[in-house]
């Protein structure tokens, strides 16, 4: 656990969280706090607690062609996962891949934001973001939104240093049918990830219209594999060959080895997870489910 | 089955835990919970490296530090060679151990203990503490060890170590008839060669232990431990004190599995309290628990069958390699138990040889855990024997009945081989192991299984069935030593103090319903209490399956003889003849007349009993003369992903003889938590060590134990057999369910595949890379 | 620092430090049925409802549990408690017990989210208990046994 803690903050505005954070020092924001049990840092460190600033509130927005769902930075991971809303809204996919993230009691503290401002290289929740477009609401004296790929911009990490993160926001196309996977290979059960992937296709008049596919723990943090995205956008869905996307995936991403697994096994996991990913993505389509 | 059940009337009942209530209700029962404050608490200072000398130990900065109060090592402690290991004195295990040495053997091993006022005081204490080594090569490969020019156990003042400067424990060679020279005459010969991991028992509750010298000065000790007698005789040892001084006491026990089997914090809380004369714990955490406490033998075994080819077995050979760590703490008796719990199990064949070593390394500690051995043996035995069946073209089952022992039969291995000593002749006066491998078979579907395998749709998906059968003992026969008292108290309720070691099994409910079945009362007039060295008789403790068994006949034997005292007293009272009183639901009955068993009780120390007031109580003692086999047989339906060597345990059944269970629902309970700690030992459990040998996975964030979703549909049948040796009829239940997932799962894999996994864990890269190897 | 904590519902004082962790400060004020036995929350004896839901306390810090309604299993003690409590007994789910009052606190704060959850869900549900001794199978059927007789008792 985290020690040498200085002083433990309330803050009771965005405002005032903000002005904490840019104190000398280091600053650590406490959502759930999860994260911090696996640091022994012993340097010493400001805790600022965000869970009186009402960042945890979902909200779902609907405008012309675009469904927004808002989820506010400190809503805890189970709440998603329970959620009937989000569930419809995503057919199935952000509660499921959302219920592979640690355990149970790990889910009812942790959150969204808690897993975004340092993301761990196993996280789950970076790919599952990634695939979805998510945006990054933070707030640095002024309100700021981001892709969610700015993360691999040193510059905007730098920036998160120093902000607060306020909420992700994702955006789907009504017209669009989005069907997406979400597979993570560990040693058991409640467990970090030895290798995930994401994959989420959205088809219009049964043309891939958007082909998104990340891999993470590779074991480095989830980048997209745009080659095997490419393969894939603009091609009629019965047209597509899993297994065919799976070897473009397996030769396209960046894998090493760890004590975890070898280089050429984390490749075989791509592979078989990509071509299942897809296989399953479309047969929901086909069957309209 | 069912003339069984009528039978009894608490034993073979669901009755609910004597510790439930207090344990759904988080009641102050566990050690810390019980000694939260204490006046010290201490940490031990362990050892960053392998192997090396301590050449300079400077205290002085830490001794400065507020808060500390005292700082041991190894020049200010007695320096007495002992054994760690919670066994019968004399102990078969070598006196190597040290409370701290001159040397350090393993990343872990002690170096110094400071006790303070504080934690926070400790850990200051701890890292001002200033340390040279002067390091030494390590011995990491088990493989090495006997040919290394590097003696890990070079101190003179050792003993009972079988080859020192070949860094060999112990050893044994147990030789019947001809092996070798069958096995080059049989018809078929199969030879197959097995090997296990570093596994930890991780019990929840880690190590802790608490001491604190009495208005006497006697020491009395609080230990979450398996052998408190033990512990006592023991801590008297290293610190030179007589038993007399000291009290050990046993409170809940948050699991131990064999890890507790271990005198490994008594002695330096006892000498911190005896030299500060203030109380202290010391308390384990997770990662200590892990580097620091002990571990299972890895052990490599192989096995030859040498066979007719009708598939009855003529000889085996076993010849095991066994890694027991830096110390030799149950070395000769697990490497002892490799054989002497499996081969048995095939009696058919006459030849034997069953040799090994058991050898050090610069490596955490293997001692006791579940299964002792047996585990380790049955990997390569059933596996064999399943290769065997390929050969003959048998059922895997049938080649099993053809060659397993019978009720009536004996093996020359019982008697050859004992724990670290001979043995005795044994016939099985019990043994239902067909009825388990029949019922087990049924509810597994073993006769569909090709019509499952081939209706598998999915060509990146391959099912497969395997099977296992196992034995294990029932407490050591002529060495272990179980004693009880029972006391009737003015009510008709009844005190039993046993010495036996509840860990969590239900020990104390298991022996509050053999007594009170003896008795003739309900479990509610029973009041238990065990473990506590002033109060309770001896007991060598909870280990070798032998609580039930052993701890039971005691019992039993105190029930008969305070039974018995009842009803002269009754006799005389109520002018009737002993013989035809009996005791029933509470009652005293004879033909035509019952009387309140409370009548008799209160005036047994009445003064209205005009003669003949006595208190009606009884000591029994038991030794036991066998150690009769539970037998199981376990059945694991599979699917293996082709394409990654993922494995999935469909379902697994396990259907075990352990005579009458005294407690179904304790003794099923066993079975399960035995066959998931199986799981997890055969799929994802292993300690993991760097080049220097430190284990780099010391926390359940990385050492992964299996959790609900981690478990696949678990079906335990409890078959029902009588053993007449057993107290009404009860064999032993507590290890014999970890035997089977190994060698289950191995063979399902190779039945869905065609490839023998031979090395555990299986994880999915192994399996993935043996997929490859035989496809290209 | 101090500041106030509730507890079972009772408002409890405490003398801090920032980074103290909530298990020891409940440890240390008498609340020992919430155990240690990782203090990575990876094991799930330390667990405690934290407004309704099941959290581990070893990964709090106590400071951040101001302001919220903390229930060890001591706290529990409704129909729904009482009847889980029973189920465990009941069917032999509690042998050493010291995983036990995590899991009390998993299974509550489940079934008062979800009154009639499947085999599924109750595994999810626990799948941060560990239990050695168990193997989890007696505890998953004393869960799915107390919801039956508690969805009974609802409906009536």
């Amino acid at each position: 656990m985290l020690q040498n803690v200085q002083n433990y903050h309330y803050p009771g505005s965005l405002h005032e969280a903000h002005s904490l954070r840019n104190r000398e020092g280091r600053t650590y924001l406490i959502a759930g706090g999860t994260a911090l049990a696996l640091s022994n840092s012993k340097q010493p460190v400001e805790l600022i607690d965000l869970n009186r600033l009402q960042l945890n509130q979902v909200g779902i927005n609907v405008k012309e062609d675009l469904q927004t769902i808002t989820i506010g930075s400190t809503v805890k991971i189970q709440e998603l996962v329970e959620s009937q809303e989000l569930n419809d809204l995503t057919n199935g996919f952000l509660p499921k891949s959302l219920e592979k993230i640690g355990s149970y009691p790990i889910r009812n503290a942790a959150t969204l934001g808690g897993s975004i401002v340092r993301p761990f290289p196993w996280s789950d929740v970076i790919p599952i973001l990634l695939v979805l477009d998510a945006e990054i609401e933070y707030y640095n004296g002024a309100t700021g939104c981001q892709p969610i790929d700015a993360i691999y911009n040193q510059s905007f990490r730098s920036t998160l240093q120093k902000a607060i993160i306020t909420g992700i926001r994702i955006k789907l196309r009504v017209k669009e049918t989005t069907r997406a996977e979400f597979f993570k290979f560990s040693r058991s059960e409640f467990d970090i990830a030895t290798l995930n992937l994401a994959c989420s296709i959205s088809t219009k008049d049964e043309h891939i219209a958007k082909a998104r596919l990340a891999v993470g723990a590779r074991p480095s943090l989830a980048s997209r594999v745009e080659e095997a995205e490419r393969s894939l956008k603009d091609e009629k869905t019965c047209k597509i060959s899993p297994k065919r996307i799976g070897q473009i995936a397996r030769s396209a991403v960046e894998i090493s080895g760890d004590h975890k697994a070898s280089e050429e096994y984390r490749s075989v996991q791509v592979e078989k997870m990509t071509e299942d990913a897809i296989t399953n993505i479309i047969n929901q389509l086909h069957n309209g489910h | 089955m069912s003339e069984q059940k009528k039978r009894f009337d608490v034993v073979n009942k669901n009755l609910q835990k004597v510790d439930g209530e207090a344990l759904v209700n988080g009641k102050k029962v566990f050690t810390d919970d019980l000694h939260r404050q204490t006046d010290l608490v201490a940490k031990i200072l362990s050892s960053p490296i392998a192997h090396g000398e301590i050449t300079n130990i400077d205290t002085s900065k830490a001794e400065n530090i507020p808060g500390v109060e005292l700082i041991l090592h190894h020049r200010n402690v007695p320096r007495v060679p002992y054994t760690t290991a919670g066994q019968g004195y004399p102990e078969p295990s070598p006196y190597d151990a040290y409370m701290f040495d001159r040397k350090v053997r393993y990343v872990g091993d002690r170096v110094a203990a400071v006790a303070g006022r504080s934690w926070d005081a400790v850990e200051k204490g701890l890292e001002a503490i200033e340390v040279e080594f002067n390091e030494l090569e390590p011995i990491l490969d088990p493989k090495e060890s006997r040919k290394s020019s590097v003696t890990i156990h070079d101190e003179e003042s050792s003993t009972g170590i079988y080859d020192p400067q070949k860094n060999i424990a112990a050893h044994v060679d147990i030789n019947i008839g001809n092996p070798e020279e069958i096995i080059n005459k049989s018809d078929i010969v199969v030879k197959q060669k097995c090997s296990t991991q570093f596994a930890q028992h991780a019990p929840l509750e880690p190590h802790i232990s608490v001491a604190q010298l009495d208005p006497q000065d006697r020491l009395i000790i609080h230990t979450s431990t398996q052998v408190p007698f033990h512990v006592r005789r023991i801590v008297s040892k290293i610190l030179d004190i007589p038993i007399r001084q000291i009290r050990v006491i046993k409170p809940r026990v948050g699991g131990a599995f064999g890890v507790k089997q271990e005198v490994l914090l008594e002695d330096i809380v006892s000498l911190i309290a005896l030299r500060t004369k203030k109380s202290v714990k010391v308390r384990y955490t997770r990662e200590e628990e892990f580097r620091s406490s002990r571990t299972r033998h890895p052990i490599e075994v192989e096995v030859t069958l040498g066979a007719d080819r009708n598939g009855k077995l003529q000889a085996i050979t076993m010849e095991a390699l066994s890694n027991t760590g830096a110390y030799g703490t149950h070395a000769l008796t697990v490497l002892s138990n490799v054989g002497s719990k499996t081969l048995p199990l095939y009696n058919k064949a006459p030849n034997i040889h069953f040799f090994g070593d058991a050898v050090y390394t610069n490596l955490p500690i293997s001692g006791a855990y579940r299964g002792y051995g047996a585990p380790q043996g049955y990997f390569p035995l059933e596996v064999a024997i399943d290769k065997l069946a390929e050969e003959t073209g048998m059922d895997p089952l049938e080649i099993r009945k053809l060659n397993h022992i019978r009720e009536g039969e004996t093996s020359p291995i019982f008697e050859k081989l004992g724990e670290g000593r001979e043995g005795i002749v044994q016939y099985i006066h019990s043994c239902k192991l067909n009825k388990c491998i029949d019922l087990g078979a049924k509810e597994i579907g073993w006769k569909n299984r090709k019509q499952v395998k081939k209706s598998q749709k999915n060509e990146d998906k391959a099912r497969g069935f395997g099977v296992t059968i196992n034995m294990q003992g029932s407490g050591i026969p002529l060495v272990d030593l179980a004693a009880a008292r029972l006391k009737l108290n003015e009510d008709g309720s009844f005190n039993l103090y046993v010495g036996a070691t509840d860990l969590g099994t239900g020990s104390d409910t298991v022996l509050g319903q053999i007594a009170a079945e003896q008795l003739g009362v309900d479990l509610d007039k029973i009041v238990v209490y065990s473990s506590d060295t002033d109060f309770t008789p001896f007991d060598s403790g909870a280990y070798a399956s032998s609580t039930t068994y052993v701890s039971g006949n005691a019992v039993k034997k105190a029930a008969g003889k305070v039974k018995s005292k009842i009803l002269t007293m009754a006799a005389e009272y109520y002018d009737l003849r002993v013989e035809d009183l009996s005791i029933h639901e509470g009652q005293i009955v004879s033909s035509n007349q019952t009387f309140e068993l409370s009548e008799i009780a209160l005036l047994s120390t009445s003064s209205k009993l005009e003669t003949d007031q006595q208190q009606i109580e009884a000591s029994a003692s038991e030794v036991p003369e066998e150690s009769p086999p539970p037998f199981s047989a376990h059945f694991v339906e599979l699917e293996v992903d082709t394409r990654t060597g993922e494995i999935k345990i469909l379902k697994y059944v396990a259907a075990v003889d352990c005579g009458t269970a005294i407690n179904p629902n304790l003794a099923e309970g066993q079975m399960e938590g035995a066959i998931v700690n199986g799981i997890g030992y055969a799929l994802t459990e292993q300690m993991e060590f760097n080049d220097s040998g430190t284990m780099i996975n010391p926390s359940f964030f990385d050492y992964k134990i299996p959790n609900a979703e981690d478990i696949p549909e678990i079906e335990v049948i409890l078959v029902e057999s009588s053993e007449p040796t057993g107290p009404m009829g009860a064999k032993s239940v507590g290890e014999i369910g970890i035997n089977g997932a190994i060698p289950a799962i191995s063979n399902a894999v190779r039945d869905a595949t065609g490839i023998t996994l031979t090395e555990a864990p299986f994880t999915p890269e192994k399996v993935w890379k043996k997929l490859k190897e035989k496809s290209s | 620092m101090d500041i106030k904590l509730t507890i079972n519902e009772e408002e409890k004082r405490f003398s801090i430090e920032p980074g103290e962790i909530l298990l020891d400060s409940l440890r240390d004020a008498g609340y020992t049925s919430v155990k240690e036995g990782c203090k990575t929350g990876d094991c799930g004896a330390c667990m405690v409802l934290v407004d309704g839901k099941a959290m581990t306390s070893c990964t709090m810090f106590t400071a951040q549990a101001r302001g919220n309604d903390i229930k060890t299993v001591k706290g529990l003690n409704d129909e729904l408690a009482e009847k889980l409590k029973q189920s465990f007994l009941d069917m032999g789910a509690v042998q050493c017990g010291f995983c036990i009052p995590g899991m009390l606190i998993s299974a509550y704060s489940l079934l008062s989210s979800n009154p009639d959850p499947t085999k599924r869900e109750i595994k999810a549900a626990l799948d941060g208990n560990i239990c050695r001794c168990t193997g989890y199978v007696k505890q998953i059927q004393a869960i799915k046994r107390a919801a039956e007789k508690w969805e009974k008792q609802e409906n009536v």
